[in-house]
């Protein structure tokens, strides 16, 4: 079971992408992702980390968090999945959480093509990170 | 009026001359060592996956020295074994989470790289 800090810190970045209602989120309010869901939207994987860095240097404890969202930005048409994209950056980037703020750790990709669903859809990936101490 | 003389100035020229002759080769074993960090974190954390067995192997680390900067690069390589698979296990899919091995590596070697390179340009110019 994840820490509740930690699950604060995924949900904290959820809830910034569900405040765009024009924006569907998966995983949904209750944690659930339908099998085949309908674009446009964006599936999210969130992890938490604590990577010694320099927030851990004075006393030696892991203090410093390293929250990360992987964004999967879905459409049925390139410019759907990066018109998702903007949505996500507008949303995730530079946002305050816990006293730091979410950046663009990797950049929108190329959108790819993606038929593992059965029906082909784009996807266009970016990852956000905040480092919370 | 004020006037300002410097002295000495000759002997700074030389020894940032000197330092400049000898950066890039010690930049170069730096950035050697710290790509080999990196190479072996993500190696480790792509290891012992059922479903891409070879990929790990497939995680390489290159360095070019080119005038006036040294890059390295490190990662999958698409023309080995399953390395073609490698940006699907970095970032996942929209049905598969994604199992990062190239970020963590390099976010943990980020600090260690810094300090190497600080106390080589110190020790560069300090003479």
């Amino acid at each position: 079971m994840a820490d509740l800090i930690d699950r604060q810190l995924l949900d904290a970045g959820l809830t910034l992408l569900r405040a765009d209602p024009a924006l569907v989120v998966y995983p949904d309010v209750e944690g659930q992702v339908p099998a085949t869901p309908e674009p446009p939207y964006v599936r999210v994987y969130g992890a938490v980390g604590r990577p010694p860095g320099p927030g851990n240097a004075l006393d030696g404890l892991s203090r410093q968090l390293t929250a990360r969202w992987w964004c999967h930005c879905v459409g049925t048409t390139e410019p759907a999945a990066l018109a998702v994209a903007m949505r996500v950056r507008v949303a995730l980037l530079d946002a305050r959480i816990n006293g730091g703020m979410v950046r663009q750790e990797v950049g929108d990709q190329p959108p790819v093509r993606d038929e593992t669903t059965g029906v082909p859809v784009y996807d266009v990936v970016a990852v956000y990170r905040l480092i919370s101490y | 009026m004020i006037e300002i003389r410097v002295t000495g100035d000759a002997e700074l020229i030389a020894q940032l001359d000197s330092a400049l002759s000898r950066a890039v080769p010690e930049v170069t074993a730096v950035v050697e060592q710290g790509a080999t960090n990196v190479k072996t974190d993500w190696v480790r954390a792509w290891s012992g996956f059922r479903h891409a067995p070879k990929l790990a192997a497939a995680v390489t680390s290159d360095v070019y020295a080119l005038p006036g900067s040294v890059r390295a690069e490190i990662g999958p390589d698409k023309g080995k074994r399953q390395g073609a698979l490698g940006n699907l296990v970095e970032f996942g899919s929209i049905n598969n989470p994604p199992h990062p091995g190239g970020l963590p590596a390099l976010q943990a070697e980020e600090p260690r790289l810094e300090t190497a390179l600080s106390e080589l340009a110190e020790r560069l110019i300090g003479g």
